[in-house]
């Protein structure tokens, strides 16, 4: 059984009681520390007392049913599923777990960091770890990975991927004291290659995802592979080993036409759109582009930032009705994701182009000077800020105002220059 | 009007300096999409 005096604590953080009230006429109050710390053991009555005022029961008859119901729904987290039949396990689980003291309590508590993650409540993720933070000196090490990993997935999603590595490192320490299966380290191996890759650490990015995929490819799980390969093109893009980049994006295209997954085709496709663009190739990174946004089942949060390439891509080679076609379905989509914050850049400049196009010259300095290029500075988007500062220094010298241009020029270049460092 | 004079061509300068840099940077700017960290979820289907 779980450790009764971790239990107690963290259904009393989780209730929001302090230490006085629940032991308020059962017990001391320096006494319940000592109980909840594990370092008094207390008397079954006085136990009974506690567990009364929390609302709570003790059952020890449930355990062994309750533990295989965990790992499957833990295995949910992790594959393609339905989040409502994830939801649905949740709220099973929760229930029973509510009446029982299991030792598979904690770590189902852990996991709900991760559940709350794919759910996309970010806000209930944080409060987790925050009434976590107080019990998490009694975990064991199985625990302490799990906990690292979802906290480093909660700063992953949250885009602090400075903090995440930090947390991935710990988890990747733990992973040598205790005995996981192959792909759990794989797991871990993705998401670090993920993190490195969304920093530019292209090397190491190359590193993990190599491992990661090393065990991917034994057991044959080809969509894993197949993001494997995505996280590999784009690295392999950014030291222009272009071969290998395509090389790797059309495997994974492969893989997943055999999984048949759209998602991971046309993600694909949208790598190898930046990459043709970047090689300054527009007419096959229109090409990609373009298979990406008329696809109806590609979801919004791909759409939005392809949408946005296109947009700028027909800009770039003159293309202006095209461009504010396509500019027009950005911002709708935009309205689709319900303003999200995650996707002002593209709101940004996606209305910048509008404005270039409509050569409202007000309003486009407007936009970028008062807006959008500090925003991009706040949120450290060094590729957004290089291009449009750019654009704005060259929207400057065509009106001869050379003191101006050269000042947003000089802003491109140093943020170029951070961008070549990371 | 020399000053002038001087005041802009070098101002040319400098910018054709930051232009010619501003090409050979091109080819880092890209704006990659990785996949995601979490379930691979089912793609959702939009018109």
């Amino acid at each position: 059984m779980m450790e009764v005096g971790s239990y107690i604590k963290l259904q009393r953080v989780q209730q929001g009681m302090t230490q006085d009230e629940l032991a308020s006429g059962i017990v001391s109050m320096s006494y319940l520390s000592k109980i909840e710390n594990q370092r008094a053991e207390a008397s079954p009555e006085v136990i009974s007392l506690l567990c009364t005022r929390l609302g709570i029961e003790i059952d020890n008859e449930k355990d062994i049913d309750i533990k295989d119901k965990c790992e499957e729904w833990y295995g949910m987290l992790f594959e393609v599923n339905d989040k409502e039949e994830i939801k649905k396990r949740y709220e099973e689980l929760n229930k029973l777990m509510e009446t029982v003291n299991s030792n598979n309590y904690l770590m189902f508590e852990i996991y709900k960091v991760r559940y709350f993650l794919v759910i996309g409540e970010h806000e209930s993720a944080l409060e987790q770890i925050n009434s976590l933070n107080e019990v998490s000196n009694t975990f064991d090490n199985l625990h302490l990975y799990y906990w690292y990993k979802f906290k480093g997935n909660y700063n992953s999603l949250t885009g602090d991927n400075n903090q995440a590595l930090k947390l991935y490192e710990l988890a990747e320490e733990k992973l040598k004291q205790i005995d996981l299966k192959n792909d759990e380290a794989a797991d871990l191996y993705y998401t670090i290659a993920v993190a490195h890759s969304k920093i530019r650490n292209t090397l190491e990015s190359i590193d993990y995802a190599e491992r990661a995929i090393e065990v991917f490819q034994i057991e044959y799980n080809f969509i894993r592979c197949a993001q494997c390969h995505i996280v590999l093109g784009i690295s392999y893009r950014r030291i222009k080993m272009y071969d290998k980049a395509i090389k790797n994006y059309n495997l994974a295209k492969h893989l997943g036409g055999l999984e048949r997954s759209n998602q991971i085709i046309q993600l694909a496709n949208v790598n190898l759109g930046y990459l043709y663009s970047s090689k300054g190739d527009s007419h096959s990174a229109v090409h990609y582009y373009g298979e990406v946004v008329e696809d109806s089942e590609v979801d919004l949060q791909t759409k939005l930032p392809t949408a946005t390439s296109l947009t700028r891509e027909y800009f770039k080679i003159g293309e202006y009705d095209r461009s504010k076609i396509m500019l027009d379905k950005g911002l709708k989509l935009f309205k689709r994701l319900n303003y999200d914050e995650a996707f002002k850049a593209h709101y940004y400049a996606l209305t910048a182009y509008k404005y270039a196009m409509e050569k409202d010259e007000a309003k486009f300095e407007s936009i970028l000077i008062n807006e959008f290029l500090p925003y991009l500075t706040k949120h450290k988007e060094y590729v957004y800020l290089v291009d449009f500062a750019n654009m704005l220094g060259e929207h400057f010298e065509k009106q001869a105002k050379y003191k101006e241009a050269l000042k947003y020029y000089k802003l491109a270049n140093l943020t170029y220059g951070k961008l070549i460092i990371l | 009007m020399k000053k002038l004079f001087v005041g802009t061509v070098l101002g040319v300068m400098l910018m054709g300096g930051f232009m010619s840099v501003q090409d050979s940077n091109q080819e880092d700017l890209a704006y990659e999409l990785e996949p995601s960290i979490l379930s691979v979820q089912k793609p959702v289907s939009f018109m």
